[in-house]
């Protein structure tokens, strides 16, 4: 089929949408929303029409990112905006359809903003909400706001435009375009795109391949995750248009096993390409033959490193080798290969829609255009974000994240993963491009961003990084092997209460060692974690060993809880949540626990309303 | 920075020892080399008489096995080991690699399998995997006194055995027995049972024209393989940062405490199976917990309680197992 075609009957179907005589409901189903009990809002929306014997059509939304509100739902009457419900339970849902649906009554108290072009009072507007106002939607420019199964919805918001505006073009042209953009690869290393297609063009052989990373082994991100979910197109229309680019034939997309949701998302929308024939022989009518296959992961961390992904892809140990070759030389059963992240993708198509210079025009001098990142920990707003590059860490973590959890300082930011490092709140001036977050020992990573406050212990997390790393490690060199090795030994020394005032310098002499002696990524970047920590919260190590303290309250044998008779009013609330029966205490009495049956679970501590249980 | 020097190089009590028990000289001293160059401190034992001579010596920490031996058969000599000292990592390294002493050697608590010829990376790579592994398990056991008893390993049922044929026959139509669908093969087969089963493997590899071996190889590489049987129900808790950072510890003491199960484990009436996952990509949502295929955001540790417990009573369903 011809791409004026498709967009005519895609455009059809989305004009019958926008013009609904009935009420539509969107409910957001991304995974997120799942685990959130969304499966039970959508049975309670079904019930509640049915028993209104109210007409209205329901639709399936990806992730909009406001996790921390999930499950959410957007309801539009004809001729309104979208309200978007959050925190909803099916009881919620229900009076909240009665009264709007039947009673108009917009129910403004439990609304979070209206998504459309009028306003309703008293519901802030999308861009006045303050997660959503500051950010800049590129690559997730659809995600929330479509139907990720139907491919119509994302051929009428202009999908395909961009593999039609570069099938007009020369091959040369498209790279060009894409150098033009200042993309730089969003899987970590931030390596200019344009530049490796170009690579991966001249080594042309015969025929070469094109694999798409949505291996997404950084814990603590799920922008990959979201994407697939919420628009798998814009990824896929990302990757044919880089296929064209270089001159390949043949796709790989290698997804995460623990992402069942993702693939069910390609397998629907690869079978919908093909009957609009965006895939196969003659791609939109032209000479260009395309076709991709999805490969699941199966649990490996190294498996997102490019070399050892290839390995997995060909059926073998996902072990990584030294580059050279590189993948665009010899990659894939020895032919090249190019390798981009899923959101990198998700950008090149929206460049090729909208042109390089629009999108030269979001971003810093050496770090163009936006980066997602995924917002979880200790902050307010947990979610999905998209930010113009060069944005300050302040205006990410408390403007648009809300800053920590009630009664909480938050003490730092830890960004890229286990490669990455541990921020402290005092340099929250720094803004978010892969310069400036190499300047203070971080990286920019994949884009995971893990806040943390008061009750993070940083030593925990360096000792709980290095676990990661040291089991991650392939063991190929020395240095990263036993040294990580060693550091870990140390580092739990130092939570278990052995720690020396020695041993925090050996472990900063360590460090050194690893980082300049390890051969690969993994090893060079795996101190990382505990460099950061030394270096902005060294007394945080002083007071484990010199103090035997942790004022945190994670290492266990460095502190106990008590109760603040003063501060506790006897509500009970520990005493039953308790699983040791730790607790004792009269109603209305302060109770007390008892050291010798404390497991220091942490129940008590964090359920207490009085705050009255003090870490000692 | 001499101070980090002089301790990768301090040796023990801290590095692992290693006994290589192997006939051919030429061998031995080549693994020999390798690992002592890599800071491990290495014996060697040329039967396995002389290498139970040096267990009744000392203990080790990893076993290095080849199983045709002079004298007593290499086999024996890991049965005798692990009797003695369970928590012994054993890699088992052969000419002969044939599935059944695979198969035999695993079940006797084998970390890894080698066919010669083998690389070194091959080889340090599962060296490296059987030091962790036992890591893992000292840790286990350090806290397995105070919970009630859990199953590590869980043998077969006959049933399972009895659905490999048919799962083999699905996958021979629709695969075409290519190396590439070798790890799509061994998920199906996942899907359907839990774990991969002996036979299972040996017919893929047989199927894909791949050795045994490469397949063991590929099976034990990735984490999402078994080959033990599990538990009705599988819960996996996310270890992530985001998970850590909100407490994901806390979850999996309290499963340690109220289940009796540290990671990798099955209750001793086969209710559950506890894994751990390095990330769910549901990080806003932490701590999360998966039971069976359903994602569960926002748990606390008697959150988890309850809904573990709530499991079996809400779907007794007899066909399920
Ligand atoms: C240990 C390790 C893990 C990695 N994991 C991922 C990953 O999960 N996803 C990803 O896109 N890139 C990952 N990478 C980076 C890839 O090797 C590769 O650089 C990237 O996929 C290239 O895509 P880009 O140019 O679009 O960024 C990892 C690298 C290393 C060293
Ligand atoms: S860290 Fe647990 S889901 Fe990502």
């Amino acid at each position: 089929m011809s791409y004026s075609a498709i967009k005519a009957k895609a455009e059809k179907q989305w004009d019958w949408l926008e013009n609904l005589p009935q009420p539509l409901i969107q409910l957001g189903m991304g995974t997120c929303g799942r685990a959130s009990g969304a499966d039970d809002i959508m049975r309670s929306v079904q019930q509640t029409l049915k028993e209104l014997k109210l007409l209205a059509r329901t639709m399936e939304v990806g992730c909009i990112g406001m996790c921390y509100l999930e499950p959410l739902m957007a309801v539009r009457k004809p001729g309104r905006p979208f309200i978007v419900y959050g925190n909803l339970t099916p009881d919620k849902t229900q009076k909240i359809l009665k009264r709007y649906l039947m009673e108009d009554d917009p129910c403004a108290k439990w609304s979070v903003c209206s998504i459309g072009k009028d306003r309703i009072d008293g519901i802030p507007t999308f861009e006045e909400h303050p997660m959503l106002g500051a950010q800049v939607r590129i690559a997730l420019r659809n995600c929330g706001l479509i139907d990720p199964g139907n491919i119509d919805h994302y051929i009428a918001r202009r999908g395909y435009s961009g593999l039609q505006r570069a099938l007009d073009m020369s091959p040369a042209e498209v790279i060009e375009e894409v150098k033009a953009s200042g993309l730089r690869g969003r899987g970590g290393a931030g390596f200019p795109t344009g530049l490796k297609w170009e690579f991966a063009r001249n080594s042309l052989k015969d025929t070469s391949t094109i694999v798409c990373n949505a291996d997404e082994g950084d814990p603590g991100a799920f922008m990959d995750r979201a994407l697939l979910e919420g628009d798998p197109h814009a990824v896929l229309e990302g990757m044919l248009i880089g296929a064209y680019a270089i001159g390949a034939a043949q796709g790989f997309i290698y997804v995460r096993a623990e992402y069942p949701l993702a693939i069910e998302r390609l397998i629907k929308a690869l079978a919908d390409m093909h009957a609009c024939g965006l895939l196969g022989d003659a791609v939109l009518n032209s000479k260009f033959r395309f076709d991709i296959q999805i490969k699941e992961g199966a649990g490996a961390f190294v498996c997102g490193e490019e070399t050892a992904l290839m390995a997995s892809i060909m059926g073998r140990r996902g072990m990584p080798h030294a580059r050279p070759p590189f993948p665009a030389q010899s990659g894939l059963w020895g032919k090249p290969t190019n390798i981009n992240n899923v959101e990198t993708f998700s950008n090149v198509s929206a460049i090729l829609q909208n042109g390089a210079s629009w999108y030269a025009g979001f971003g810093t001098e050496k770090s163009k255009g936006t980066k997602t990142f995924s917002l979880a920990g200790k902050v307010q707003r947990t979610g999905l974000i998209e930010v113009p590059m060069g944005m300050e860490l302040r205006e990410i973590i408390y403007s648009i994240g809300g800053g920590g959890p009630k009664g909480k300082q938050i003490k730092g930011v830890q960004t890229g993963g286990p490669s990455g490092g541990c921020i402290p709140a005092e340099r929250f001036d720094l803004t978010v491009d892969y310069e400036s977050l190499a300047s203070v020992g971080s990286i920019m990573g994949s884009g995971g961003m893990v806040v943390m406050d008061q009750d993070t212990c940083m030593v925990d997390m360096a000792r709980y990084f290095l676990t990661f790393t040291q089991a991650e490690s392939c063991g190929k060199c020395l240095p990263c092997r036993l040294g990580t090795h060693q550091m870990l030994d140390i580092l739990e020394d130092i939570c278990a209460g052995n720690g020396t005032p020695a041993d925090i310098d050996l472990l900063a002499d360590l460090s050194e060692t690893v980082q300049k002696g390890s051969l690969c990524g993994l090893g060079q970047t795996a101190p990382n974690p505990v460099q950061t920590t030394l270096r902005y919260f060294k007394d945080e190590y002083e007071d484990h060993v010199l103090r035997h303290k942790c004022n945190a309250g994670a290492c266990k044998p460095l502190f106990h809880y008590e109760i603040n008779e003063e501060l506790c009013n006897g509500c009970g609330v520990c005493l039953r949540r308790c699983s040791t029966g730790a607790i004792s205490g009269k109603k209305k009495e302060p109770h007390r626990i008892d050291s010798t049956k404390c497991t220091k679970c942490g129940i008590c501590y964090q359920s207490c309303k009085q705050q009255a249980v003090a870490i000692l | 920075m001499e101070q980090a020097q002089d301790a990768l190089h301090i040796q023990p009590p801290l590095w692992p020892q290693i006994l290589i028990m192997e006939d051919e000289m030429s061998v031995a001293k080549g693994l020999e080399l390798v690992l002592s160059e890599e800071g491990y401190t290495v014996d060697l034992a040329m039967n396995g008489r002389s290498a139970l001579d040096s267990f009744d010596r000392r203990d080790f920490d990893l076993l290095i096995a080849d199983l045709r031996l002079p004298d007593i058969d290499g086999m024996e000599v890991i049965k005798r080991v692990k009797h003695r000292r369970p928590d012994t990592g054993v890699i088992v390294i052969t000419g002969y690699s044939t599935v059944p002493s695979a198969v035999e050697a695993m079940k006797l608590g084998a970390t890894d399998y080698l066919s010669k010829p083998f690389t070194d990376d091959e080889f340090m790579s599962a060296v490296k995997g059987a030091l962790d592994e036992q890591k893992v398990l000292h840790a286990g056991a350090a806290q397995a006194a105070v919970a009630k008893p859990a199953v590590t390993v869980l043998e077969p049922l006959p049933e399972d055995l009895q659905q490999v044929h048919d799962i083999m026959a699905q996958i021979r139509q629709q695969f075409s027995g290519t190396r590439e669908e070798l790890i799509p093969m061994l998920q199906k087969v996942q899907n359907h049972l839990g774990f991969i089963p002996e036979p299972a493997l040996e017919e893929i590899a047989h199927f894909t024209r791949t050795p045994a071996a490469s397949v063991y190889g590929v099976v034990t590489f990735y984490e999402q393989f078994r080959l033990h049987p599990v538990g009705r129900h599988i819960v996996k808790v996310c270890r992530g940062t985001a998970c850590h950072v909100k407490g994901a510890e806390r979850i999996l003491n309290e499963i340690e405490t109220r289940f009796g199960m540290s990671p990798g484990q099955t209750s001793d009436d086969r209710m559950f199976t506890l894994e751990t996952v390095a990330c769910f990509g549901s990080c806003a949502i932490a701590p999360v917990v998966v039971v069976d295929d359903s994602v569960k955001g926002r748990m606390d540790p008697s959150k988890t309680s309850e809904v573990m417990a709530a499991v079996e009573p809400a779907d007794l369903d007899p066909n399920q197992s």
